[in-house]
């Protein structure tokens, strides 16, 4: 029997066989490795696989090789470390990617031979070089996502703190023309005509109203979205604080805030305060002619239980359909200061707070009665958070 | 399992040729500074010789043996020292070799040298011819790995290794698990060993 009728077994493998002599002279060489290295048995059977694999000769395989030949354990080579044992090229062009077993045969005259099994792992190998190159594409990514939201952070920072500065500068000039404007009117109006002291009046006017826009501006440069001072906030006691802030006002208007069951909120404190005080502020305000302001302040839980839904409902003039995104702008008044007093912030106040909380704050018509709701979502505490009434 | 502090010795002097010559083939073979050193060597019945590791996760590599002596040689890595030294292996800057393939793949040839250099080392004291099985590599829990590999009645021939590469140093543990019946030829040999150096 031939070597080539002993190892005929080796073609119905699906691996690269070669059996070759202690020295690496082959004896058998397989149909898989014929087809991956177009070299026939013709060309490899009685030569020394050296010839056409002369790094085999090296130590780092070589040696390694002979132990097996000599009675040592199989060797191993593998893919990751070598990239191949039996060099060849696959049809890209491109080196196949090779694990490698050497391990020792014993033939019937009782001479050592060692059989060189070869899996290609291209295909597994360019998939894992695909993972990596996108797992490091996506980490460069997040890499520069983040320099630019640093970035974007630092700047967002940077104008706060500018537009911080800025009205805080601007206070002290507003109200000390305001106080001027008031002494002067006080002191000498009886020097003034009857249109000296209307010009001085649109004056004080003029200057209260920037006075109110600078302090307003300075609220909203002063949300911050600083975590750490949030805390568990019980929104039943803070419309409890802000019904008392605006009781002389409720009493103007003859209106009345009904409040019913509120929830704990992990939430600034004061931002809460001057949230709900914006929110009924506006509800008071914008009330109908001749109609008395009725409030209405519920909440209750979104249909998946992860967020609470806190309503400020009014029966007052309402906001038409296409106001009701820009109303939360800076500056977007939907009349003008005769009728309704106001600097256009506060409601961009609230979306800043809403968000900054994780939020969300959309206006639309009231159910149950001309008039507006303005509807509010902030993430729920804990999942057993409860309503509490006020 | 007490030896004798001669035996000890001989026993940690094998385990050290053992690692020694893989140390100079993974440095002839990566062209990278291999530091490879047995700490502590027990010989015991059993494998809870290593029991500080017993839940963790590991990365191993078993090789068969069989002849005059029965067993399996084994090095064990827990998985986050196996893929840091992966990560070295590979000069992967990143050091994070998630991919079980890439790490599967390295390892298992890592394992095959060490392995056959202390197998080389403990054949030549023990004698004879032993055939041994291609190397395997398996992940999963320490217990889980070695339990259907011993009995109570395996000796175990337990080395903890250091492995350093550049800056990268793990431990791992190699295991030769004798199946029953060797522990006294495994004794006598040791003896023979001491016996022979005496001589020279």
């Amino acid at each position: 029997m031939t070597a080539a009728d002993s190892f005929r077994l080796l073609n119905h493998l699906p691996i690269g066989a070669c059996v070759a002599t202690a020295d690496l002279r082959v004896v058998f060489w397989n149909v898989r490795l014929q087809e991956w290295t177009g070299l026939s048995p013709e060309d490899m059977v009685d030569a020394p696989l050296t010839h056409r694999f002369p790094h085999l000769a090296k130590p780092r395989y070589g040696k390694r090789i002979a132990r097996v030949a000599h009675g040592g354990p199989p060797a191993t080579f593998s893919a990751q470390l070598h990239g191949s044992l039996l060099t060849c090229l696959g049809p890209d062009g491109r080196e196949r990617k090779q694990n490698a077993t050497v391990s020792r045969l014993v033939r019937d005259d009782g001479d050592p031979l060692v059989l060189i099994s070869i899996e290609d792992v291209t295909d597994a190998v360019k998939r894992t070089q695909a993972f990596q190159d996108m797992r490091a594409q996506a980490l460069r990514e997040l890499e520069a996502r983040k320099v630019v939201q640093s970035e974007l952070a630092r700047s967002n920072r940077d104008l706060a703190d500018f537009a911080g500065i800025v009205s805080h500068d601007l206070q002290a000039p507003a109200r000390q023309a305001k106080r001027f404007a008031e002494l002067l009117l006080a002191s000498h109006s009886d020097q003034l005509d009857e249109s000296g002291r209307t010009l001085l009046a649109h004056l004080t006017t003029c200057a209260s109203r920037m006075e109110s826009l600078v302090r307003d501006v300075l609220a909203y440069s002063k949300i911050t979205t600083d975590q750490d001072d949030r805390e568990l906030v019980d929104l039943g006691v803070v419309a409890e604080g802000v019904l008392q802030d605006l009781r002389s006002r409720i009493r103007e208007y003859e209106g009345s805030v009904e409040v019913g069951a509120l929830p704990n909120v992990v939430a600034q404190p004061t931002q809460m305060r001057q949230l709900l005080l914006n929110l009924i502020s506006n509800a008071l305000k914008f009330h109908r002619p001749q109609a008395p302001p009725r409030v209405q302040l519920k909440a209750s839980t979104s249909t998946d239980l992860k967020h609470w839904v806190i309503e400020v409902v009014d029966n007052g003039i309402g906001i038409p359909a296409n106001k009701r995104n820009s109303i939360f702008g800076m500056f977007q008044r939907l009349h003008n200061a005769s009728e309704y007093e106001g600097t256009g912030v506060g409601l961009a106040v609230c979306k800043k707070i809403v968000e900054r909380h994780g939020g969300t704050i959309v206006a639309c018509d009231n159910a149950d009665e001309p008039g507006t709701c303005v509807r509010i979502e902030l993430p729920a505490a804990t999942s057993s958070s409860t309503l509490r009434a006020s | 399992m007490e030896l004798k502090p001669d035996q000890q010795d001989a026993l940690c002097e094998l385990m050290n040729i053992g690692v020694g010559m893989a140390a100079a083939e993974l440095h002839e073979m990566l062209e990278l500074p291999i530091k490879l050193s047995v700490v502590e060597v027990a010989l015991a019945k059993g494998v809870e010789v290593s029991s500080d590791d017993t839940g963790r996760d590991m990365s191993a590599v078993f090789m068969g043996f069989s002849g005059p002596y029965e067993g399996t040689a084994s090095l064990l890595f827990p998985a986050d020292s196996a893929r840091n030294l992966t990560a070295a292996l590979l000069r992967d800057e990143e050091g994070e070799v998630e991919l079980d393939a890439v790490r599967a793949g390295a390892l298992t040839e890592v394992g095959n040298i060490l392995l056959n250099g202390i197998m080389g080392s403990m054949g030549n004291m023990l004698g004879g011819h032993l055939d041994y099985s291609v190397p395997d590599y398996v992940e999963g829990n320490h217990g889980d790995l070695l339990r259907h590999r011993s009995s109570p009645d395996t000796l175990v021939a337990w080395a903890r290794t250091r492995f350093g590469i550049e800056e990268v140093s793990v431990d791992g543990s190699i295991l030769v698990l004798f199946r029953v019946g060797s522990f006294q030829e495994l004794l006598s040999a040791l003896d023979r060993m001491i016996s022979d150096e005496e001589v020279a």
